[in-house]
């Protein structure tokens, strides 16, 4: 349930709104074509957390209904997805120096 | 011996140097600068220089020698040899005009800003022309260092100069991350601008944010290498590009800033699960807090309570034993948490049933805080438990449920009075909280109903359904089906009508209207109303709807067989005039399975002149693709149950044509073994797979064997464990062991006990757990271990010395019980205390269905024979136990009601299967 979320790059408390919203974006930037992979993640996310009821079920059992761990660990650091930080000169510069 | 080699070196070179001109010795010099060893180009022009003086010509090459070996050493990091060679430099300066804007350049980056901004404006009014080179290095150097005041240095006409102010401004924005706004702010640059490098970097920057990795390494790399940031460039560049993760996490690290978010959080989630499968339970327990921490910044306590239900498998799976699981919990979840996790976990994992799921109904207020949400996840949980109640046929008035619902009546919607409506109104309760779940009304349809209670709220509640989703007509379909099962047939008709109105093309809506009046037509058939049966016939025929073609038909067929207007050849001419193959076999089957020789109107003659007219058909078959045989002898659907005695007809064909079920082709047959699995055909099926088992390809093989296997134990002919599926799933990668997976949720609902588990998780170590498959809902604290009470799995011998086991078996001994065996003796004990049959019948069926319920709650069912054999042992140790056993024993073996007993509960009572 929380891999959905963060796959979405969404908040728990998100509103049906903001999670269809996050989910057009995501499905514009990785289409099926050249994502296929990343795609099918976001589509089965979104489908665990498009409506109220859905997220309900999903908090219910959470991460109990995973019956291989390894494989439920490992989705879960993927979720994880890395943003892009906003950095300046200065700060690039002085990384650049330290080693 | 180093100096020794130098000397002879450098005399060497010296050697050489002696028979070149000065031409020669010039063009030597330069060689040496171009092939990058300055240190020889220094020994041969000052060789040419002491010979032929200090010129013109050699000054500017002896101060370029030096001033590359004087960077070569700063990059060995020499920088006190660096700043020694600085003099020799500064002793060969040439002429400003003849030094080149590159010399320059080189020479400027050893100079002060000041030293350098005062050279070049020298320069730059000597030449009067600017120097492009030298210009981007000091457009670097005041970008960098931000001495503006320097430019007062230079004539105001230089490009560095006249482009300083846009790119001052530039750079603030640079500064402030703005990199889309510092490119747009540089844009007016020219191409030739010192400053341009910069406005490239901009733009590779934005592309950056953008998410455009290969514009953003393209414009990188088209960053000039004498400008200052070519090495930042560079490394985001191959940060960007590089197809090797070690390079590419290495530069993310270096540039932290960059990233929002655990760079490693991948590594780190592989070092955790190592920790976990190595028993590390603290290293674990550490990874657990800190990746909580990384993953989920914002409420890493929701991440740690989520890892921890996820490591919950690794405790199933016996992978992590309840102790070290139960510790992590406590150590890293507050107790508030702590219980709601533990109260979840019961109900995942303790059986069907209200008493698994009270625990967690009890603490939902704290689980969900919107009001809204948490009757959402109340009727979830309810709509769960009746649905697992009705996969697993689990009387709920029975044991620890009785407790459960007597002591939560408002939770679980029902007082249990009557075990057939407990999961009716539980269902109602969850309608109530939820009333748009559309899947618990779906459910509620497909529970059992006998009782007219049962039938009345049900029919309530999808009216409620129908009110609700005013342009569903799913309601409608069910209520008619409803409506027809009662007889009402004029309300099954209405709510029809209604039904296609809401959805007049939808083809489920069509084809059901059509079975409506099928229905109606077996009603009135088995009600003798035969002069209404063709009117229904003709009603269904006009629906056209297609598959209920051949069901018309056969209803006609048997219309005219039982009215006996004409002799049944001639009715089956008629009917099968202008039907294909497979439909023609679909009809006799259908009329097969109806002509049963003691209902109305049906003769034994006429019978056999249909069965023989079906094996001619059959004969046939050999026409008929494998698809279409598949067809044949899959069941048909639920919602021909109302028209057919049965839906399975695949006993009819293969009690005429065993080897049917051969021509199917192996790629289908798979699954239609489950779909026809049943006890008789069990020897059928059996020969089948050994024969195909002959030729199989090796793949296929594996697969048969498995359902070979499964089939073997469902039947008992063999008692298997875990190694006898070992066996087969260690030989299966890949897509076959996904296939072998599907097989076995397939198989699981013909299966019980260990077994039906075993096959629903694909983990066949469970068939190999200890004779109580689960344990009754405890207190989780600190010291407890289920597994401490019981020293070796399998081994039985401690048992009667347990409370756990005692308790089980106390549980049998409850009130319906010890009422049903007195009554039972009192009607054993003389006259005058005359217990009629039907009632002595009744008690005992009461009796086997408590007995039956005990069995399934100890987790009996599918155990091996050996271990039921051995709690018999037990039982019959026990002296007023064996007593009363043998007593409704001998009683169930006189009414003929033993073998009706499951074969679990013979082992029990007998001995014996």
């Amino acid at each position: 349930m929380l891999t959905n979320y963060l796959i979405l790059e969404l908040s728990p408390d998100a509103s049906d709104e903001e999670i269809r919203k996050h989910y057009l974006q995501k499905v514009k930037r990785y289409s099926p074509e050249r994502e296929p992979e990343m795609f099918r993640r976001i589509t089965l996310a979104y489908e665990g957390l498009k409506d109220k009821r859905n997220r309900v079920r999903g908090e219910v059992f959470g991460g109990l209904s995973a019956q291989d761990y390894d494989s439920a660990l490992r989705s879960l650091a993927d979720a994880r997805t890395l943003k892009r930080r906003r950095a300046g000169l200065g700060e690039l510069m002085k990384a650049e120096k330290t080693e | 011996m180093a100096k020794k080699k130098k000397k002879k070196g450098s005399k060497g070179i010296q050697s050489q140097l002696h028979h070149l001109s000065w031409d020669q010795l010039l063009e030597r010099g330069e060689r040496f600068l171009e092939a990058g060893k300055a240190r020889d180009a220094i020994s041969v022009l000052k060789f040419a220089a002491k010979r032929h003086g200090l010129t013109d010509e050699i000054r500017p090459l002896l101060f370029r020698s030096y001033l590359h070996r004087e960077r070569a050493l700063r990059e060995k990091s020499m920088f006190n040899e660096a700043d020694t060679l600085k003099k020799s430099v500064r002793e060969y300066m040439p002429k400003l005009s003849q030094i080149s804007a590159q010399d320059l350049a080189l020479y400027l980056s050893t100079c002060s800003n000041q030293e350098a901004f005062d050279l070049y404006g020298r320069y730059a009014a000597k030449m009067e022309v600017p120097a492009p080179a030298v210009e981007r290095f000091l457009a670097g150097r005041l970008l960098l260092h931000e001495t503006w005041e320097m430019l007062s240095y230079l004539g105001p006409d230089l490009p560095v100069v006249k482009d300083a102010d846009t790119a001052q401004a530039a750079l603030s924005l640079m500064n402030g991350a703005e990199w889309e706004k510092a490119a747009d702010a540089l844009r007016g640059l020219p191409r030739s601008s010192p400053y341009a490098p910069v406005r490239m970097f901009c733009r590779g920057m934005a592309e950056f944010y953008a998410g455009n990795d290969a514009a953003a390494a393209k414009a990188f790399s088209m960053i000039p290498e004498d400008f200052y940031l070519k090495d930042l460039a560079s490394d985001l560049e191959k940060m960007l590009l590089s197809e090797e993760k070690k390079n590419q996490k290495d530069l993310m690290r270096r540039y932290p800033q960059l990233w929002d978010g655990p760079i490693d959080i991948k590594t780190r989630m592989a070092e955790l699960i190592r920790d976990l499968e190595a028993g590390r339970t603290k290293a674990a327990e550490d990874k657990i807090s800190a990746i909580s921490e990384a993953i989920f910044p914002d409420d890493p306590k929701r991440t740690r309570v989520y890892i921890l239900q996820i490591l919950r498998s690794m405790v199933v799976q016996g992978k992590m034993g309840e102790r070290e699981y139960n510790r992590l919990v406590k150590n890293l979840l507050p107790p508030e948490d702590k219980d709601l996790l533990f109260a979840r976990i019961q109900m995942a994992e303790h059986g069907p049933g209200p008493s698994s799921v009270v625990s967690y109904l009890r603490l939902l207020e704290k689980d969900f805080t919107d009001p809204e949400e948490r009757k959402m996840a109340h009727a979830f949980v309810l709509q769960f438990v009746v649905d697992l109640m009705e996969k697993e046929r689990l009387n709920p008035a029975s044991g620890p449920n009785r407790k459960a619902i007597r002591e939560n009546r408002k939770l679980l919607g029902t007082d249990g009075s009557k075990p057939e409506m407990i999961p009716i109104e539980m269902l109602a309760k969850a309608i109530e909280l939820d009333p748009k779940n559309r899947s618990a009304y779906e459910l509620l349809v497909r529970l059992p109903k006998s009782s007219r209670p049962a039938t009345q709220l049900t029919e309530k509640l999808l009216l409620d359904m129908a009110d609700r989703f005013p342009d569903d007509p799913y309601p409608c379909l069910e209520l008619a089906t409803l409506y027809y099962r009662k007889n009402a047939f004029r309300k099954a008709e209405n709510i029809l009508e209604t039904a296609m109105k809401r959805a007049p093309h939808d083809n489920r809506v069509i084809e059901r209207h059509g079975l409506a009046f099928l229905i109606s037509a077996k009603k009135n058939i088995d009600r003798e109303k035969y002069h209404l049966v063709e009117k229904d016939l003709d009603r269904a025929q006009a629906v056209e709807a297609k598959r209920i073609g051949p069901m018309v038909a056969e209803k006609r067929a048997l219309l005219s067989l039982i009215q006996e207007e004409e002799a049944p050849d001639p009715v089956m001419d008629q009917v099968m005039d202008d039907r294909t193959l497979f439909e023609k076999l679909r009809i006799l089957a259908l009329l097969l399975s109806e002509l049963n020789p003691t209902g109305p109107g049906r003769k034994p003659a006429m019978i056999k002149t249909i069965e023989k007219r079906f094996q001619k058909v059959l004969k046939q078959s050999s026409q008929l693709q494998s698809s279409e045989i598949v067809r044949l002898l899959r069941p048909l659907e639920e919602q021909f149950s109302m028209i057919y005695p049965t839906l399975n007809l695949s006993p009819i064909f293969l009690k005429y044509k065993k080897n049917l079920i051969g021509r199917v082709d192996d790629e289908e047959i798979l699954f239609l073994y489950d779909a026809i699995l049943t006890k008789d055909l069990i020897p059928t099926l059996r020969k089948d797979i050994r024969s195909r088992l002959k030729s199989a390809k090796p793949d296929h093989q594996l697969l048969l064997s498995f359902v070979l296997l499964v089939i073997d134990s469902i039947s008992g002919k063999k008692e298997v464990d875990s190694e006898d599926f070992k066996e087969i799933t260690d030989n299966a990668k890949g897509q076959l062991s996904e296939t072998l997976r599907m097989l076995a949720r397939r198989l699981a609902p013909h299966a019980e006990g260990h077994l039906k588990k075993a096959l629903e998780l694909f983990d066949f170590s469970l068939l190999d757990a200890s004779l109580f498959g689960g344990f009754p809902p405890l207190p989780f604290d600190d010291d407890f271990d289920p597994f401490d009470l019981f020293d070796d799995l399998g081994d039985f011998d401690d048992l009667d010395e347990e409370d756990e086991f005692q308790d089980d078996m106390s549980g049998v001994y409850d009130e319906r019980f010890g009422d049903i065996l007195n009554r039972l003796r009192m009607g054993e004990v003389g006259p005058g205390l005359f217990l009629p049959e039907a009632e002595k019948k009744r008690l005992l069926r009461e009796f086997s269905a408590i007995f039956e319920d005990f069995i399934d709650s100890i987790g009996l069912r599918g155990m091996p024979e050996s271990l039921i054999k051995k709690l018999r042992g037990l039982i019959r140790e026990q002296e007023g136990m064996r007593h009363d056993f043998d007593f409704v024993a001998r009683l169930l073996e006189e009414n003929r009601m033993a073998r009706k007993l499951s074969r679990e509960a013979r082992i029990i009572l007998y001995g014996k299967k």
